[in-house]
Protein backbone atom coordinates (compact mmCIF):
# COMPACT_ATOMS: atom_id res chain seq x y z
CA UNK A 1 0.00 0.00 0.00
CA UNK A 2 1.46 3.57 -0.99
CA UNK A 3 0.73 5.76 2.36
CA UNK A 4 0.93 9.53 2.51
CA UNK A 5 0.24 11.47 5.33
CA UNK A 6 0.34 15.22 6.00
CA UNK A 7 1.78 15.89 2.80
CA UNK A 8 2.67 19.03 1.78
CA UNK A 9 4.22 21.04 -1.43
CA UNK A 10 5.28 24.41 -1.40
CA UNK A 11 6.87 25.86 -4.65
CA UNK A 12 9.42 28.69 -4.29
CA UNK A 13 9.10 31.15 -7.49
CA UNK A 14 11.76 33.12 -8.47
CA UNK A 15 10.70 35.79 -11.02
CA UNK A 16 12.71 38.99 -12.39
CA UNK A 17 10.72 41.67 -13.64
CA UNK A 18 13.11 42.65 -16.38
CA UNK A 19 16.61 41.06 -17.18
CA UNK A 20 18.28 43.17 -14.88
CA UNK A 21 15.42 43.69 -12.23
CA UNK A 22 15.97 42.30 -8.42
CA UNK A 23 14.41 38.66 -7.96
CA UNK A 24 10.74 38.15 -6.51
CA UNK A 25 10.54 35.23 -4.26
CA UNK A 26 7.34 33.60 -4.15
CA UNK A 27 5.62 30.61 -2.66
CA UNK A 28 2.95 28.90 -3.42
CA UNK A 29 1.25 26.25 -1.58
CA UNK A 30 0.38 23.74 -3.99
CA UNK A 31 -0.85 20.62 -1.91
CA UNK A 32 -1.53 21.29 1.83
CA UNK A 33 -1.28 18.42 4.43
CA UNK A 34 -2.88 16.07 2.21
CA UNK A 35 -3.36 12.45 3.75
CA UNK A 36 -3.81 9.30 1.19
CA UNK A 37 -3.87 5.75 0.57
CA UNK A 38 -3.86 3.30 -2.59
CA UNK A 39 -3.90 -0.05 -1.68
CA UNK A 40 -3.21 -2.59 -4.38
CA UNK A 41 -6.07 -4.31 -6.22
CA UNK A 42 -7.94 -1.60 -5.39
CA UNK A 43 -9.00 2.06 -7.73
CA UNK A 44 -8.31 5.35 -5.69
CA UNK A 45 -9.86 8.21 -7.15
CA UNK A 46 -8.35 11.96 -7.14
CA UNK A 47 -11.10 14.68 -7.84
CA UNK A 48 -11.14 18.39 -8.17
CA UNK A 49 -11.20 20.89 -10.42
CA UNK A 50 -7.73 22.48 -12.61
CA UNK A 51 -5.19 24.42 -9.88
CA UNK A 52 -6.70 21.72 -7.35
CA UNK A 53 -3.34 20.09 -7.04
CA UNK A 54 -4.02 16.82 -8.49
CA UNK A 55 -1.15 16.33 -10.98
CA UNK A 56 0.89 18.15 -7.70
CA UNK A 57 0.02 15.08 -5.96
CA UNK A 58 0.57 12.37 -8.22
CA UNK A 59 4.19 14.23 -8.85
CA UNK A 60 4.70 13.72 -5.62
CA UNK A 61 3.36 10.04 -5.21
CA UNK A 62 5.40 8.86 -7.56
CA UNK A 63 8.64 10.29 -6.56
CA UNK A 64 9.31 13.08 -9.12
CA UNK A 65 9.18 16.26 -6.76
CA UNK A 66 9.78 15.68 -2.63
CA UNK A 67 7.30 16.70 -0.65
CA UNK A 68 8.05 19.71 1.54
CA UNK A 69 6.41 17.97 4.48
CA UNK A 70 4.89 14.99 5.28
CA UNK A 71 5.79 11.27 5.24
CA UNK A 72 5.11 8.61 2.19
CA UNK A 73 5.40 5.56 2.42
CA UNK A 74 5.35 2.42 -0.33
CA UNK A 75 4.40 -1.08 1.60
CA UNK A 76 6.42 0.29 4.83
CA UNK A 77 9.63 1.65 2.96
CA UNK A 78 10.07 5.41 2.89
CA UNK A 79 9.42 6.29 -0.29
CA UNK A 80 11.08 9.90 -0.38
CA UNK A 81 14.77 8.44 0.84
CA UNK A 82 14.23 5.17 -1.33
CA UNK A 83 13.17 6.98 -4.72
CA UNK A 84 14.82 4.64 -6.93
CA UNK A 85 13.72 1.90 -5.13
CA UNK A 86 10.05 2.87 -5.43
CA UNK A 87 10.25 4.14 -9.29
CA UNK A 88 10.99 0.21 -10.00
CA UNK A 89 7.73 -0.60 -8.54
CA UNK A 90 5.62 2.24 -10.19
CA UNK A 91 4.76 4.17 -13.60
CA UNK A 92 2.52 6.65 -14.50
CA UNK A 93 0.08 7.12 -17.96
CA UNK A 94 -0.44 10.59 -18.79
CA UNK A 95 -3.20 11.65 -20.90
CA UNK A 96 -2.46 13.19 -23.95
CA UNK A 97 -0.05 12.99 -26.58
CA UNK A 98 2.88 13.33 -25.01
CA UNK A 99 5.84 11.02 -22.86
CA UNK A 100 6.62 8.93 -26.61
CA UNK A 101 8.76 9.03 -29.20
CA UNK A 102 6.67 10.27 -32.29
CA UNK A 103 9.51 8.75 -34.69
CA UNK A 104 9.78 5.57 -33.07
CA UNK A 105 7.17 2.56 -33.79
CA UNK A 106 5.33 1.29 -31.11
CA UNK A 107 7.73 -1.65 -30.66
CA UNK A 108 11.14 0.63 -30.77
CA UNK A 109 9.14 2.88 -27.90
CA UNK A 110 8.70 0.25 -25.49
CA UNK A 111 11.88 -1.52 -26.32
CA UNK A 112 13.73 2.09 -25.53
CA UNK A 113 11.21 2.33 -22.31
CA UNK A 114 11.83 -1.59 -21.34
CA UNK A 115 16.02 -0.53 -21.33
CA UNK A 116 15.21 2.68 -18.91
CA UNK A 117 14.09 0.09 -16.15
CA UNK A 118 16.68 -2.45 -17.11
CA UNK A 119 14.55 -5.25 -18.28
CA UNK A 120 16.58 -8.22 -20.37
CA UNK A 121 16.19 -8.41 -23.77
CA UNK A 122 14.27 -11.55 -23.91
CA UNK A 123 12.07 -11.01 -21.07
CA UNK A 124 11.36 -7.38 -22.99
CA UNK A 125 10.53 -9.02 -25.92
CA UNK A 126 7.90 -11.33 -24.42
CA UNK A 127 6.68 -8.45 -22.57
CA UNK A 128 6.13 -6.39 -25.21
CA UNK A 129 4.51 -8.80 -27.33
CA UNK A 130 2.04 -9.45 -24.48
CA UNK A 131 1.50 -6.06 -23.93
CA UNK A 132 1.20 -4.96 -27.65
CA UNK A 133 -1.89 -7.96 -27.47
CA UNK A 134 -3.02 -6.16 -24.49
CA UNK A 135 -3.39 -3.19 -25.77
CA UNK A 136 -4.74 -4.18 -29.21
CA UNK A 137 -1.75 -2.46 -31.53
CA UNK A 138 0.18 -6.07 -32.61
CA UNK A 139 -0.84 -5.05 -36.03
CA UNK A 140 0.57 -1.43 -35.92
CA UNK A 141 3.52 -2.19 -34.13
CA UNK A 142 6.03 -1.30 -36.65
CA UNK A 143 4.17 1.59 -38.17
CA UNK A 144 6.07 5.02 -36.40
CA UNK A 145 3.80 6.64 -33.52
CA UNK A 146 3.47 9.80 -35.84
CA UNK A 147 1.10 8.13 -37.74
CA UNK A 148 -1.25 6.98 -34.98
CA UNK A 149 -4.26 8.49 -34.17
CA UNK A 150 -5.17 9.84 -30.80
CA UNK A 151 -6.56 6.54 -29.45
CA UNK A 152 -3.69 4.52 -30.56
CA UNK A 153 -1.04 6.37 -28.69
CA UNK A 154 -3.50 6.61 -25.37
CA UNK A 155 -3.32 2.59 -25.84
CA UNK A 156 0.41 3.06 -26.39
CA UNK A 157 0.92 4.88 -23.26
CA UNK A 158 -0.56 2.12 -21.47
CA UNK A 159 1.55 -0.82 -22.86
CA UNK A 160 4.29 1.95 -21.91
CA UNK A 161 3.49 2.34 -18.55
CA UNK A 162 2.48 -0.96 -17.81
CA UNK A 163 6.51 -2.22 -19.59
CA UNK A 164 8.22 -2.82 -15.96
CA UNK A 165 5.12 -4.33 -14.45
CA UNK A 166 4.44 -2.17 -12.18
CA UNK A 167 2.65 -2.22 -8.74
CA UNK A 168 1.05 0.99 -8.50
CA UNK A 169 -0.22 2.62 -11.77
CA UNK A 170 -0.51 6.45 -11.65
CA UNK A 171 -2.97 7.88 -14.18
CA UNK A 172 -3.74 11.51 -15.14
CA UNK A 173 -6.62 11.59 -17.23
CA UNK A 174 -5.59 8.76 -19.18
CA UNK A 175 -9.39 8.99 -21.34
CA UNK A 176 -8.38 12.82 -22.52
CA UNK A 177 -9.82 13.84 -25.24
CA UNK A 178 -10.70 10.19 -26.51
CA UNK A 179 -13.76 9.10 -28.20
CA UNK A 180 -16.32 7.09 -26.46
CA UNK A 181 -15.54 3.83 -27.77
CA UNK A 182 -11.87 4.10 -27.01
CA UNK A 183 -12.17 5.61 -23.99
CA UNK A 184 -14.92 3.03 -22.41
CA UNK A 185 -12.32 0.41 -23.84
CA UNK A 186 -9.49 1.98 -21.62
CA UNK A 187 -12.02 2.02 -18.55
CA UNK A 188 -12.32 -1.81 -18.81
CA UNK A 189 -8.29 -2.27 -19.19
CA UNK A 190 -8.09 -0.19 -16.28
CA UNK A 191 -10.42 -2.27 -14.19
CA UNK A 192 -8.66 -5.27 -15.28
CA UNK A 193 -5.35 -4.08 -13.98
CA UNK A 194 -6.74 -3.38 -10.53
CA UNK A 195 -9.42 -6.51 -9.99
CA UNK A 196 -7.15 -8.47 -12.21
CA UNK A 197 -3.63 -8.04 -11.74
CA UNK A 198 -4.16 -6.51 -8.16
CA UNK A 199 -2.53 -3.33 -9.16
CA UNK A 200 -2.88 -0.36 -7.10
CA UNK A 201 -4.09 2.44 -9.07
CA UNK A 202 -4.05 6.60 -8.40
CA UNK A 203 -6.94 7.76 -11.11
CA UNK A 204 -7.26 11.55 -11.32
CA UNK A 205 -10.21 12.41 -14.12
CA UNK A 206 -12.34 15.20 -14.76
CA UNK A 207 -15.08 12.96 -15.71
CA UNK A 208 -17.17 12.35 -13.03
CA UNK A 209 -18.97 9.75 -14.48
CA UNK A 210 -15.22 7.64 -14.57
CA UNK A 211 -14.48 8.16 -11.61
CA UNK A 212 -17.86 6.86 -10.62
CA UNK A 213 -17.47 3.59 -12.75
CA UNK A 214 -14.07 2.89 -11.69
CA UNK A 215 -12.72 4.09 -8.06
CA UNK A 216 -13.47 2.14 -5.15
CA UNK A 217 -12.46 5.06 -2.98
CA UNK A 218 -12.74 8.96 -3.99
CA UNK A 219 -10.26 12.12 -2.58
CA UNK A 220 -11.95 14.97 -3.49
CA UNK A 221 -9.11 18.37 -3.59
CA UNK A 222 -9.72 21.56 -4.02
CA UNK A 223 -7.10 24.31 -3.51
CA UNK A 224 -4.90 21.89 -2.41
CA UNK A 225 -6.65 20.23 0.29
CA UNK A 226 -8.83 17.14 0.94
CA UNK A 227 -12.26 18.00 1.40
CA UNK A 228 -14.22 14.92 1.38
CA UNK A 229 -13.33 11.48 1.04
CA UNK A 230 -15.23 7.97 0.60
CA UNK A 231 -16.50 5.53 -1.23
CA UNK A 232 -19.16 7.09 -3.45
CA UNK A 233 -21.99 6.18 -1.07
CA UNK A 234 -20.15 7.39 1.52
CA UNK A 235 -19.69 10.78 -0.24
CA UNK A 236 -23.44 10.90 -1.41
CA UNK A 237 -24.23 10.36 2.10
CA UNK A 238 -22.74 13.88 2.47
CA UNK A 239 -25.47 15.73 1.42
CA UNK A 240 -27.75 12.99 2.65
CA UNK A 241 -28.66 11.77 -0.85
CA UNK A 242 -31.59 9.43 -1.12
CA UNK A 243 -32.29 7.42 -4.31
CA UNK A 244 -35.27 8.08 -6.44
CA UNK A 245 -36.80 7.13 -9.43
CA UNK A 246 -36.51 9.18 -12.64
CA UNK A 247 -37.56 8.54 -15.93
CA UNK A 248 -34.34 9.79 -17.65
CA UNK A 249 -34.16 9.96 -21.69
CA UNK A 250 -31.20 7.82 -23.20
CA UNK A 251 -28.36 10.32 -23.31
CA UNK A 252 -26.66 10.87 -26.62
CA UNK A 253 -24.00 9.35 -25.39
CA UNK A 254 -25.56 6.00 -24.80
CA UNK A 255 -27.58 6.47 -28.49
CA UNK A 256 -24.54 6.85 -30.34
CA UNK A 257 -22.51 3.78 -29.16
CA UNK A 258 -25.57 1.81 -30.04
CA UNK A 259 -25.61 2.92 -33.19
CA UNK A 260 -21.95 2.12 -33.34
CA UNK A 261 -22.50 -0.94 -32.03
CA UNK A 262 -25.42 -2.14 -34.62
CA UNK A 263 -23.73 -1.16 -37.35
CA UNK A 264 -20.40 -2.94 -36.32
CA UNK A 265 -22.59 -6.00 -35.62
CA UNK A 266 -21.32 -6.63 -32.22
CA UNK A 267 -24.03 -7.69 -30.06
CA UNK A 268 -27.74 -6.14 -30.61
CA UNK A 269 -26.28 -2.77 -29.72
CA UNK A 270 -27.93 -3.01 -26.41
CA UNK A 271 -25.25 -1.45 -24.39
CA UNK A 272 -25.23 -2.77 -20.80
CA UNK A 273 -25.98 0.69 -19.10
CA UNK A 274 -29.15 0.74 -20.78
CA UNK A 275 -32.57 -1.16 -19.61
CA UNK A 276 -33.93 -3.63 -21.92
CA UNK A 277 -36.85 -1.75 -24.56
CA UNK A 278 -33.52 0.90 -25.24
CA UNK A 279 -35.42 4.04 -24.88
CA UNK A 280 -35.17 4.97 -21.49
CA UNK A 281 -33.06 3.81 -18.43
CA UNK A 282 -33.69 3.85 -14.36
CA UNK A 283 -31.00 5.14 -12.69
CA UNK A 284 -30.52 6.04 -9.21
CA UNK A 285 -29.57 9.73 -8.51
CA UNK B 1 25.76 -1.50 -21.20
CA UNK B 2 22.06 -2.16 -22.59
CA UNK B 3 20.73 1.45 -22.36
CA UNK B 4 24.12 3.07 -24.05
CA UNK B 5 22.81 0.84 -26.88
CA UNK B 6 18.99 1.39 -26.53
CA UNK B 7 19.23 5.21 -26.09
CA UNK B 8 21.96 5.13 -29.35
CA UNK B 9 19.56 3.40 -31.55
CA UNK B 10 16.60 5.45 -30.25
CA UNK B 11 18.34 8.49 -31.41
CA UNK B 12 19.60 7.57 -34.64
CA UNK B 13 16.45 5.58 -35.76
CA UNK B 14 14.59 8.79 -35.05
CA UNK B 15 16.81 11.02 -36.81
CA UNK B 16 17.31 9.07 -39.66
CA UNK B 17 13.61 9.16 -39.69
CA UNK B 18 13.32 12.65 -39.70
CA UNK B 19 15.90 13.64 -42.38
CA UNK B 20 16.83 10.52 -43.69
CA UNK B 21 19.70 11.81 -46.12
CA UNK B 22 19.76 15.57 -46.01
CA UNK B 23 20.98 15.21 -42.63
CA UNK B 24 24.49 13.93 -43.75
CA UNK B 25 24.56 16.40 -46.91
CA UNK B 26 24.20 19.52 -43.97
CA UNK B 27 27.25 17.62 -42.38
CA UNK B 28 29.83 17.29 -44.99
CA UNK B 29 28.82 20.87 -46.45
CA UNK B 30 29.87 22.24 -43.35
CA UNK B 31 33.04 20.25 -43.02
CA UNK B 32 34.25 21.38 -46.70
CA UNK B 33 33.07 24.71 -46.03
CA UNK B 34 34.92 25.32 -42.90
CA UNK B 35 38.51 24.35 -44.98
CA UNK B 36 37.27 25.90 -47.96
CA UNK B 37 36.87 29.43 -47.00
CA UNK B 38 40.39 29.21 -45.25
CA UNK B 39 42.04 28.19 -47.84
CA UNK B 40 40.64 30.68 -50.05
CA UNK B 41 41.79 33.17 -48.30
CA UNK B 42 45.28 31.66 -47.41
CA UNK B 43 45.93 31.21 -51.55
CA UNK B 44 44.30 34.48 -53.20
CA UNK B 45 44.35 36.66 -50.33
CA UNK B 46 47.28 35.81 -48.30
CA UNK B 47 49.55 33.95 -51.12
CA UNK B 48 50.37 30.94 -48.70
CA UNK B 49 52.43 34.07 -46.78
CA UNK B 50 52.50 34.17 -42.84
CA UNK B 51 54.95 35.18 -40.39
CA UNK B 52 57.55 33.81 -38.74
CA UNK B 53 55.57 34.73 -35.45
CA UNK B 54 53.15 32.17 -36.62
CA UNK B 55 55.63 29.46 -37.57
CA UNK B 56 56.88 30.08 -33.49
CA UNK B 57 53.80 29.78 -32.28
CA UNK B 58 52.00 27.38 -34.57
CA UNK B 59 55.50 24.77 -34.03
CA UNK B 60 56.90 24.72 -37.43
CA UNK B 61 53.03 23.77 -39.14
CA UNK B 62 52.12 25.75 -42.19
CA UNK B 63 48.93 27.05 -42.00
CA UNK B 64 46.35 25.30 -43.85
CA UNK B 65 47.72 21.99 -41.59
CA UNK B 66 47.17 24.82 -38.86
CA UNK B 67 43.88 25.46 -39.66
CA UNK B 68 42.29 22.13 -40.51
CA UNK B 69 43.49 20.13 -37.46
CA UNK B 70 42.21 22.80 -35.14
CA UNK B 71 38.50 22.88 -37.37
CA UNK B 72 38.33 19.09 -37.02
CA UNK B 73 38.95 19.24 -33.56
CA UNK B 74 36.36 21.89 -33.29
CA UNK B 75 34.00 19.58 -35.03
CA UNK B 76 33.70 17.40 -32.67
CA UNK B 77 33.94 20.17 -29.60
CA UNK B 78 30.28 21.86 -31.10
CA UNK B 79 28.42 18.30 -32.09
CA UNK B 80 29.95 16.68 -28.38
CA UNK B 81 29.16 19.87 -26.30
CA UNK B 82 25.59 20.41 -28.42
CA UNK B 83 24.19 17.16 -28.32
CA UNK B 84 25.08 16.08 -24.36
CA UNK B 85 23.96 19.81 -23.61
CA UNK B 86 20.67 19.85 -25.17
CA UNK B 87 19.43 16.27 -24.67
CA UNK B 88 17.43 16.54 -22.00
CA UNK B 89 16.37 20.05 -23.16
CA UNK B 90 15.50 17.94 -26.01
CA UNK B 91 13.68 15.53 -23.80
CA UNK B 92 11.58 18.38 -22.48
CA UNK B 93 10.67 19.22 -25.34
CA UNK B 94 9.54 16.31 -26.91
CA UNK B 95 7.23 15.58 -23.74
CA UNK B 96 9.17 12.43 -22.90
CA UNK B 97 11.70 14.08 -20.05
CA UNK B 98 9.65 13.12 -17.39
CA UNK B 99 9.45 9.72 -18.14
CA UNK B 100 12.84 9.71 -18.75
CA UNK B 101 13.05 10.97 -14.85
CA UNK B 102 10.36 8.44 -13.82
CA UNK B 103 12.62 5.77 -14.33
CA UNK B 104 15.09 4.49 -11.93
CA UNK B 105 17.48 4.43 -14.87
CA UNK B 106 20.67 6.19 -14.17
CA UNK B 107 21.96 9.44 -16.28
CA UNK B 108 25.62 7.88 -16.95
CA UNK B 109 24.35 5.27 -19.33
CA UNK B 110 21.88 7.71 -21.38
CA UNK B 111 24.41 10.23 -21.63
CA UNK B 112 27.05 7.59 -23.23
CA UNK B 113 24.35 6.10 -25.29
CA UNK B 114 23.69 10.64 -26.39
CA UNK B 115 27.76 10.56 -26.77
CA UNK B 116 27.88 7.52 -28.87
CA UNK B 117 25.28 8.20 -31.46
CA UNK B 118 26.43 12.16 -31.79
CA UNK B 119 30.43 10.74 -32.16
CA UNK B 120 29.10 8.70 -35.08
CA UNK B 121 27.55 11.35 -36.90
CA UNK B 122 30.16 14.06 -35.79
CA UNK B 123 33.44 11.54 -37.17
CA UNK B 124 31.40 12.07 -40.59
CA UNK B 125 32.11 16.08 -40.90
CA UNK B 126 35.47 15.49 -38.87
CA UNK B 127 36.51 13.39 -41.76
CA UNK B 128 34.85 15.48 -44.38
CA UNK B 129 37.08 18.57 -42.39
CA UNK B 130 40.34 15.74 -43.04
CA UNK B 131 39.90 14.90 -46.29
CA UNK B 132 38.86 17.91 -47.72
CA UNK B 133 41.91 19.57 -45.53
CA UNK B 134 44.34 17.16 -47.45
CA UNK B 135 42.89 18.02 -50.71
CA UNK B 136 43.64 21.93 -49.75
CA UNK B 137 47.67 20.71 -49.04
CA UNK B 138 47.27 19.80 -45.24
CA UNK B 139 49.84 17.24 -43.98
CA UNK B 140 47.97 14.78 -41.71
CA UNK B 141 50.32 11.98 -42.63
CA UNK B 142 50.43 11.11 -38.66
CA UNK B 143 46.54 11.58 -37.91
CA UNK B 144 46.04 7.53 -37.66
CA UNK B 145 49.09 6.80 -35.39
CA UNK B 146 47.96 6.31 -31.88
CA UNK B 147 48.62 9.22 -29.96
CA UNK B 148 46.78 10.75 -32.80
CA UNK B 149 43.86 8.47 -32.13
CA UNK B 150 44.12 8.90 -28.32
CA UNK B 151 44.34 12.67 -28.89
CA UNK B 152 41.05 12.47 -30.35
CA UNK B 153 39.28 10.14 -27.60
CA UNK B 154 40.93 12.21 -24.59
CA UNK B 155 39.60 15.37 -26.58
CA UNK B 156 35.77 14.23 -27.32
CA UNK B 157 36.10 13.28 -23.00
CA UNK B 158 36.77 16.01 -22.02
CA UNK B 159 34.11 17.91 -24.37
CA UNK B 160 31.47 15.00 -23.02
CA UNK B 161 32.30 16.03 -19.42
CA UNK B 162 31.68 19.74 -20.44
CA UNK B 163 28.58 18.87 -21.92
CA UNK B 164 27.37 17.30 -19.04
CA UNK B 165 27.42 20.84 -16.82
CA UNK B 166 26.05 22.45 -19.92
CA UNK B 167 22.77 20.05 -19.72
CA UNK B 168 22.36 21.57 -16.48
CA UNK B 169 22.69 25.09 -17.44
CA UNK B 170 20.53 24.93 -20.39
CA UNK B 171 17.83 22.75 -18.44
CA UNK B 172 18.25 25.60 -15.79
CA UNK B 173 18.02 28.28 -18.26
CA UNK B 174 15.70 26.61 -20.55
CA UNK B 175 17.69 28.28 -23.26
CA UNK B 176 19.94 26.29 -26.18
CA UNK B 177 20.76 29.11 -28.28
CA UNK B 178 22.17 31.85 -26.31
CA UNK B 179 23.78 28.95 -24.12
CA UNK B 180 25.58 26.86 -26.79
CA UNK B 181 25.78 29.42 -29.79
CA UNK B 182 27.84 31.85 -27.67
CA UNK B 183 29.68 29.29 -26.12
CA UNK B 184 30.66 27.76 -29.24
CA UNK B 185 31.74 30.90 -31.13
CA UNK B 186 33.49 32.17 -27.99
CA UNK B 187 35.58 28.96 -28.14
CA UNK B 188 36.40 28.77 -31.70
CA UNK B 189 38.00 32.54 -30.90
CA UNK B 190 40.05 32.02 -27.92
CA UNK B 191 40.78 28.43 -28.03
CA UNK B 192 43.44 28.20 -31.30
CA UNK B 193 41.30 26.98 -34.14
CA UNK B 194 42.03 28.99 -36.88
CA UNK B 195 45.34 31.28 -35.47
CA UNK B 196 47.49 30.73 -31.76
CA UNK B 197 46.11 31.83 -29.00
CA UNK B 198 49.26 34.03 -28.23
CA UNK B 199 48.09 36.69 -30.66
CA UNK B 200 45.29 37.35 -28.11
CA UNK B 201 45.78 39.64 -24.59
CA UNK B 202 47.20 37.43 -21.29
CA UNK B 203 44.05 37.58 -19.79
CA UNK B 204 42.40 35.93 -22.95
CA UNK B 205 44.57 33.34 -23.31
CA UNK B 206 43.88 32.54 -19.12
CA UNK B 207 40.61 32.62 -19.59
CA UNK B 208 40.60 29.97 -22.65
CA UNK B 209 42.84 27.14 -20.39
CA UNK B 210 39.35 26.45 -18.85
CA UNK B 211 38.03 24.81 -22.19
CA UNK B 212 39.27 21.35 -22.43
CA UNK B 213 39.47 22.24 -26.07
CA UNK B 214 42.73 24.72 -25.46
CA UNK B 215 45.02 21.64 -24.51
CA UNK B 216 42.79 19.11 -26.67
CA UNK B 217 43.91 21.11 -29.94
CA UNK B 218 47.11 21.89 -28.90
CA UNK B 219 47.90 18.03 -28.04
CA UNK B 220 46.57 17.02 -31.62
CA UNK B 221 49.01 19.53 -33.29
CA UNK B 222 52.06 18.51 -31.62
CA UNK B 223 51.09 14.52 -32.32
CA UNK B 224 50.16 14.93 -35.74
CA UNK B 225 52.61 18.28 -37.09
CA UNK B 226 55.29 18.38 -34.48
CA UNK B 227 55.59 14.43 -34.50
CA UNK B 228 55.69 14.21 -31.07
CA UNK B 229 54.44 11.42 -28.49
CA UNK B 230 52.10 11.19 -25.32
CA UNK B 231 54.72 11.66 -22.96
CA UNK B 232 56.26 14.56 -24.02
CA UNK B 233 52.68 16.00 -23.54
CA UNK B 234 51.86 14.86 -20.10
CA UNK B 235 51.27 18.53 -18.68
CA UNK B 236 48.44 19.16 -22.04
CA UNK B 237 46.75 15.63 -21.29
CA UNK B 238 46.81 15.83 -17.54
CA UNK B 239 45.01 19.58 -17.87
CA UNK B 240 42.72 17.90 -20.19
CA UNK B 241 41.87 15.02 -17.24
CA UNK B 242 41.77 17.40 -14.58
CA UNK B 243 39.03 19.83 -16.61
CA UNK B 244 37.16 16.66 -17.10
CA UNK B 245 37.48 15.55 -13.87
CA UNK B 246 35.99 19.12 -12.97
CA UNK B 247 33.58 19.03 -15.50
CA UNK B 248 32.31 15.62 -14.84
CA UNK B 249 31.66 16.11 -10.97
CA UNK B 250 30.22 19.78 -11.31
CA UNK B 251 28.11 18.03 -13.70
CA UNK B 252 26.74 14.87 -12.33
CA UNK B 253 26.49 16.77 -8.79
CA UNK B 254 24.82 19.77 -10.34
CA UNK B 255 22.42 17.52 -11.83
CA UNK B 256 21.04 15.08 -9.17
CA UNK B 257 21.00 17.75 -6.95
CA UNK B 258 18.95 20.40 -9.16
CA UNK B 259 16.86 17.35 -11.00
CA UNK B 260 13.83 17.41 -8.86
CA UNK B 261 14.29 21.44 -8.15
CA UNK B 262 14.28 21.76 -11.95
CA UNK B 263 11.52 19.31 -12.31
CA UNK B 264 9.47 21.57 -9.99
CA UNK B 265 10.28 24.73 -11.88
CA UNK B 266 9.38 22.83 -15.17
CA UNK B 267 5.86 21.60 -13.60
CA UNK B 268 5.57 23.75 -10.80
Amino acid sequence: MIQAEHLSKTYVLKEKSHLFGKRKVRQISAVRDISLEIPKGKITGVLGINGAGKTTTIRMLASLITPTSGSLTMDGVDAVKNHLWVKERINMISGGERNLYWRLTAQENLRYFGSLYGIGKKELEERIGELLKTVGLEEAKDIPVERYSKGMKQRLQIARGLINEPEYLFLDEPTLGLDILIAKEIRELIHSLAKERGKGILLTTHYISEAEELCDYIYVLDQGQIIARGTKEELKEIFKVKPRMVVQEMSLEEVLMKIIKRSRGEGDGKDSACHEGGDHQTAAV
Amino acid sequence: MNLIWSTYRRIRTGILRAVPWSFMVSRITTGVIQIIIPYFIYVFFMERNVTDTFYAYAGGADYMTYVVLGSALNVLAVSTLMNIGRALITELREGTLEMLLLSPSPRGPYFAGCLLEQTTRALLEFAAVLVVGACCGAKLGRIFTVSALFAIALAVFGFFCMGLLLSGVMLYTRDTYITQNTLFVSMSLVCGIAFPIQYLPQWVQNVAQIFPLTPAVTLFRNVVTGGQGLLENGQLILQVLLLSAVYLSAGFLWNRKLERSLLESMFG
